[in-house]
């Protein structure tokens, strides 16, 4: 059965073209994300609104990290689709190995967060105005989104087991670099490998030192985050949906950069999937030699779960920007105005 | 040389006595429940604008009144013989406060509802008011 083509492509290939470079999942997020804010109803407000004096500290304690934290979510977003366009334009040398390729989302998504953690010290620190007892014990984990901690750290986990998997099985080139996968031609042993570029240790261990960095940034941005003091008695149900805000904020941006790239390696990983062939002049009667990596099937999958990894990752900066990006109600009527507006919507 | 004094329970007006006040309160009132670990001594002089060794002060008193326990590693923490709720308890009760607070649900509906869930959980258990299901 022929099944639906068009132009000779199988719908499947069409997938698969669509998804052929990050950037296109950065659009279709993008999309998607900016839909949903758009067209979706907006949030309920929260409940607790503080007046006066009280309102205007949480403000002005609170303002300046969720908006560090929504502009440091779309520069990670830059930076990655503008390394992307940069090393795609040929800029970087054809016999350089860029090394911080997929260390780059990572890098940038520490940054980000160790930006949040200079705003969070020297904005959001302040001594309390009336000292408050609470009587729980905060700690790094105590506003931190319970479900995204945890995929935060499988994530680790996969994107540190997929490096060293990959490390583990590459091959170095003639610079000692390892970059290549190397897959034997059977019952030819006479016959070099087929080598391909492959996400090896030199692509990897850049990452892993990014990934403990972020790990280390993580934790002490959520640990500022919990620890400090609460303004005030009547501030503290209010401090305590913002600083989950920012707890969530900032786990999804770590998670996003760990994300792609996780994605990155299994698009690279992806390439080894498909059977290689290697042609020498007069030998093997003119015909190629061919030969499969015996993960293949493994690194299929990969290449299909790359795109879903890179719209999780884009979808997760987009949505920390479009909810950490909003004004907060700053007085009680903008905030009944508000609850207006979302019941109105909602109707 | 005399030895450093262990403010007592009685001493009136001191930061270490408003601490020990406030924690004295959360253990009775439940609001910390049996072997919760409480803040630590930083946390404590941070939130409350003190030196460490105040609030070291005020947890020594706790333990000296049998309201906490200190083991070395595991912290400072609510003596079982002191505590009115299990800390798995106690833990609850705040995320439903927390999760009832954000819904914007009512206290009175909150406790009713309690109150008649406990009732058809527990059936002949319940010891509370005769309040009809609502």
């Amino acid at each position: 059965m022929q099944g639906l083509r068009i132009a000779g492509f199988a719908p499947i290939d069409w997938v698969g073209a669509v998804f052929s470079t990050p950037l296109i999942s950065l659009v279709l997020a993008m999309i998607a994300v900016g839909g949903y804010v758009a067209f979706s109803r907006p949030p309920r407000p929260a409940l607790t609104v503080l007046s006066g004096a009280a309102g205007r500290s949480v403000n002005k304690r609170y303002a300046p990290e969720r908006h560090a934290l929504a502009i440091a979510a779309l520069a990670v977003a830059a930076v990655f689709a503008a390394e992307d366009i940069v090393r795609g334009s040929g800029l970087v040398g054809d016999g350089a190995v860029p090394w911080w390729r997929f260390a780059i989302p990572v890098v940038s998504s520490t940054l980000a967060i160790g930006f949040l953690v200079v705003v969070i010290m020297l904005r959001g620190s302040g001594p309390a105005e009336a000292p408050v007892v609470t009587g729980a014990r905060r700690t790094w984990t105590s506003f931190g989104p319970r479900v995204g901690l945890i995929l935060w750290g499988v994530v680790f986990l996969l994107l540190v087991a997929t490096t060293i998997g990959a490390g583990l099985t590459s091959a170095a080139d003639d610079r000692g670099q390892y970059r290549w996968l190397e897959i034997p031609i059977p019952n030819e042993a006479a016959v070099d490998p087929i080598r391909l570029g492959y996400y090896g240790w030199a692509f990897g261990l850049p990452v892993l030192i990014a990934v403990a960095a972020l790990l280390v940034t993580t934790a002490i941005a959520l640990r500022r985050n919990a620890a400090r003091p609460f303004i005030r008695p009547e501030t503290v149900a209010a401090e305590r949906g913002l600083r989950a805000d920012v707890a969530s904020g900032a786990v999804a941006v770590s998670t996003a950069g760990m994300l792609l790239a996780m994605a990155g390696a299994w698009r690279l990983i992806a390439r080894a999937g498909s059977p290689a062939q290697l042609w020498i002049e007069g030998r093997n009667g003119g015909e190629p030699y061919e030969a499969a990596w015996r993960y293949a099937e493994l690194a299929t999958v990969a290449g299909w779960g790359a795109p879903v990894l890179e719209l999780i990752a884009f979808g997760l900066l987009f949505v920390v920007t479009a909810r950490l990006g909003r004004k907060r109600p700053s007085s009680p009527d903008e905030h009944r105005a508000e609850l207006a507006d979302a019941a109105r919507a909602g109707r | 040389m005399s030895a450093p004094r262990t403010p007592s329970a009685t001493d009136d007006g001191s930061p270490t006595r408003d601490i020990y006040r406030q924690f004295r309160g959360l253990i009775v009132s439940g609001q910390l429940g049996a072997n919760e670990r409480l803040p630590t001594v930083r946390q404590i002089a941070s939130d409350l604008g003190v030196a460490p060794g105040t609030a070291a002060k005020a947890y020594k008193m706790l333990e000296q009144d049998g309201l906490v326990v200190t083991r070395t590693a595991a912290g400072t923490r609510v003596a079982e013989s002191a505590a009115r709720l299990p800390l798995a308890v106690a833990r609850r009760i705040r995320e439903l406060v927390a999760a009832a607070e954000a819904a914007g649900a009512d206290l009175d509906d909150v406790i009713d509802v309690l109150r008649v869930t406990w009732r058809t959980t527990v059936g002949e258990g319940f010891t509370g008011s005769s309040q009809e299901p609502v």
